[in-house]
């Protein structure tokens, strides 16, 4: 008897000492902060983070956004170190709702999707306007939306598929992710534009959705070009249309959908945030250091083996670009229900 | 073959092999220990790896992948808690054994038996992994949610007590993987308001939850009561050929079992020894000792799950679809230094290609050694009091949750699923069913939505569907196999 109390004491001091470090850990942030307060009176260039930074990605380890991460804590000089934090899962929900609660005091950041912020709030998986109230440091990266085919398919070109459509209502097997997501506003516009009727399938992931497509599960595959890339250079897939304002860099063949006479525009940019209420000046000092890391040398050559094309927007650009989005995605919304 | 050749100039470097060597050795002991599994380990090395060479990177990685998965079974046999998810299935005989002072013919065999499963998976890898990898492609939703309800009826040998009981743990289960966003509109399901689970229930905390927490608290009740005397036994580290001898049906059909489930992408090496055991119990002339100590249930496990490796990296390098959790990291391990897995990696990197092989190859035949090595020391945990054990066991499940997603909230899913999971217990709900409703709920429902958009809400396609129809009766005959079984023995009898 006495060994089984003990033993049960054991495990339940040992499950109190770990739930107790996380409180711990808690006590020690308001602290840090209150001494930060009082070194409050700093200038935008000479705040530096007081210990290391979190960088929240909220995808795994491995991913576009996360790898796209990693190459800019390797060039960022902060002081400190940038640790990038792997928290994935529910459409990426749980990693910014973390970083959305956390302190604003500079030392965690997090890596978002505008778009996918805006449609998520609107089709009411994110219960606040995160896009809205988190601080937009700057965007780095547009991946736009492409259409492809396999190499096996019957179709020749985008007149082709819309001409099928329009015969063949409902037969059409469209593949891509996300059955909310930005990929299908960028398809509910494009049929609004083009009076295509398809079956819109929202597979889990990007690699999925290309499997329909090579096994003929699937007729036409709309997702990134960064990641479509490799699939077009070994052949396996036939680039259509890109969904940017501008033929993008990487397939200077492959017209845009507005050339066609179609204007839909669709893709990701790839931007970094504070929680909400960071202070201005911290938020300046992120935004020139994440500037410096844009113009290396070895940032944009990274960056772009990765298949992703590096554009520039400071805070008050995203910030402006943020407002349009939000709402003509709207607009959109509502012209759909 | 050609890049086999350059497989082995880059990982038989001595910088690289030392790399790799580690890597196992650290798989192996992740796995042993219950709550860290080959994915964490993975996920946990692989910022590392950045800085490596290439060839070093993969052959760490793949070293931990290979040592993980089969270091599980340590834990299995000895302590009746899975080291990892993959090994779980190796507790329902790999404990009764031990329980009879079978220990080590238990261990020894499962590591022949991982060492059989990759091997053989790793020869399907190299010659005919353009050809295997079609069978990926030739799998549609319909396939895919088949696939799931077969695997469904894994339930009438998992719960052969009372089968109520089982159906209720499999409904449980899958109502577990339905907490957090839906994955096809994307909106919060039994979340109650917590953000922390739009994601759903951590797997490993869940899992852990399910067998290690129930089993610790099992255990606690138990622990003023004399021990019953636990017989490490004659150690013999190779397997005696009494044990091997004329089993190599059961060695193959797991390999098989394995490589065939490792092939397809989301489903996993839970579900890939689920179904090999299951294969096993119902070939076997004497299906009543599973569950028991039967030595074939270790087989049909062990090699299952690490035939399933093997298998996960064919549609990774052939098409870039990650088979398996593990490879889904490895991906990015590859991404990070310049190389997209997928149709052009044998063409433009075949030595890259070759490296995979090869290192998954020696990784294979290092665990093999590596384990047997260890074995001595690790049976002894059999002479540690389960005073001292039980509180090591539950502080490194917390970490193991802890670590998966850096948060406190996956500690108190694993405490909930735990405490659960014990209530269960007593009032004899068997928790493996439920596991496989957990494991298998979201292939099911994901894959019949997606295929019901796909044909305007109708159930008729299914029909044109060969291989989704095949599955699907497969499930049914094996759910009905008991009874059968029973009626034509009946009759027997009668003839007789």
């Amino acid at each position: 008897m006495k060994k089984k109390i003990i033993s049960l004491l054991l495990c339940v001091s040992m499950i109190f000492a770990f739930t107790a470090c996380g409180n711990t850990e808690d006590a020690g942030k308001d602290m840090e902060k209150g001494k930060e307060n009082e070194a409050a009176g700093e200038t935008a260039e000479s705040w530096r983070p007081a210990k290391n930074v979190d960088l929240i990605v909220p995808y795994g380890a491995g991913g576009g956004s996360d790898i796209l991460a990693r190459i800019y804590t390797a060039n960022m000089d902060m002081g400190k170190n940038i640790v990038v934090q792997n928290i994935e899962g529910g459409g990426t929900s749980v990693g910014l709702y973390q970083a959305y609660n956390s302190e604003p005091d500079g030392h965690t950041i997090t890596l978002a999707l505008p778009e996918t912020c805006i449609v998520n709030y609107l089709n009411a998986s994110f219960q606040d306007p995160l896009h809205e109230e988190m601080v937009p440091i700057c965007s780095v990266v547009y991946d736009a939306s492409i259409i492809c085919i396999s190499s096996k398919s019957d179709f020749t070109d985008m007149e082709s598929i819309i001409a099928y459509s329009k015969d063949h209502p409902g037969e059409l097997q469209w593949a891509s992710v996300g059955a909310t997501g930005n990929n299908r506003l960028g398809y509910e516009q494009l049929c609004l534009e083009t009076g295509i009727d398809a079956n819109f399938i929202p597979f889990d992931n990007a690699s999925e959705s290309r499997t329909a497509v090579f096994g003929g599960n699937a007729d036409v595959l709309q997702g990134a070009i960064s990641e479509s890339l490799p699939y077009i250079s070994s052949g396996d897939l036939i680039p259509l249309a890109v969904m940017r304002e501008d033929r993008s860099t990487f397939l200077p063949d492959t017209p845009t959908l507005k050339e066609l006479g179609y204007e839909v525009m669709n893709g990701l940019h790839r931007a970094f945030f504070c929680p909400p209420k960071t202070p201005d000046h911290i938020v300046a000092a992120y935004e020139e250091a994440f500037h410096e890391a844009f113009l290396l040398d070895q940032t944009a050559e990274a960056v772009k083996e990765q298949g992703a094309e590096a554009e520039w927007l400071g805070r008050k650009e995203l910030k402006e670009l943020i407002e349009e989005n939000a709402v003509s995605i709207k607009e959109t919304f509502d012209s759909l229900n | 073959m050609d890049y086999l050749f350059h497989g082995v100039i880059q990982v038989f470097q001595p910088v690289t092999l030392v790399y790799l060597i580690m890597g196992v050795l650290g798989g192996v002991i992740f796995g042993a220990i219950p709550g860290l599994t080959a994915a964490l380990g993975v996920t946990l090395m692989l910022p590392f790896t950045y800085s490596m060479t290439t060839g070093q990177s993969i052959s760490m990685l793949m070293g931990i992948y290979v040592g993980g998965i089969s270091g599980g079974l340590v834990a299995s046999v000895l302590l009746n808690i899975p080291g990892t998810p993959a090994s779980l299935v190796t507790t329902f005989d790999g404990a009764p054994m031990a329980r009879q002072g079978r220990a080590a013919q238990a261990l020894s065999l499962g590591v022949f038996a991982s060492l059989i499963g990759g091997i053989i998976s790793a020869a399907a890898l190299c010659m005919i992994a353009p050809q295997l990898a079609k069978v990926a492609l030739m799998f549609g939703s319909w396939e895919y949610f088949a696939m799931g309800i077969m695997g469904l009826s894994v339930v009438v040998a998992l719960s052969s007590k009372n089968m109520i009981k089982g159906f209720i743990s499999v409904i449980i289960g899958m109502l577990i993987a339905m907490i957090g966003l839906d994955p096809i509109s994307a909106i919060p399901r039994f979340t109650f308001g917590f953000w922390q689970l739009n994601a759903g229930c951590d797997q490993l905390a869940t899992l852990m939850g399910l067998f290690a927490l129930s089993e610790v608290l099992s255990q606690i009740n138990g622990i003023h009561q004399s021990r019953e005397i636990r017989e490490v036994g004659k150690v013999k580290l190779l397997p005696q050929k009494q044990d091997v001898a004329g089993k190599l049906r059961q060695f193959l059909s797991g390999s098989v079992i394995g490589t065939v489930v490792g092939i397809l992408p989301g489903v996993g090496q839970a579900t890939a020894s689920l179904l090999s055991y299951n294969q096993a119990r119902q070939t076997s002339k004497d299906p009543d000792s599973f569950g028991k100590g039967n030595p074939d249930g270790i087989i049909a496990s062990e090699s299952a799950n690490n035939a399933c490796c093997g298998g996960a990296l064919i549609p990774m390098l052939t098409l870039g679809i990650p088979g398996d959790q593990v490879t889904a990291i490895l991906i990015g391990g590859l991404v990070i230094h310049g190389l997209q897995p997928g149709p052009l990696l044998f063409t433009t990197s075949g030595d890259i290609v070759g490296t995979v092989f090869v290192s998954y190859i020696v990784s294979c035949v290092a665990m093999y050694f590596i384990m047997l090595l260890l074995m001595k020391v690790l049976i002894k945990v059999l002479k540690v009091p389960m005073n001292y054990l039980l509180p090591i066991i539950l502080v490194m499940c917390m970490i193991g949750a802890f670590t998966s997603n850096n948060r406190i909230f996956d500690c108190w899913v694993l405490l909930l699923v735990g405490l659960m999971s014990y209530i269960l217990t007593k009032c004899e709900f068997p928790l493996a069913p439920l596991v496989l409703g957990y494991v298998l709920g979201p292939t099911i429902e994901t894959n019949l939505s997606l295929a019901i958009i796909a044909s305007r809400g109708s159930i008729l396609p299914l029909a044109s569907r060969p291989i989704a129809l095949g599955l699907l009766l497969m499930g049914l005959a094996m759910l009905l196999w008991p009874t059968i079984k029973s009626v034509i023995q009946k009759q027997k009898r009668r003839n007789l």
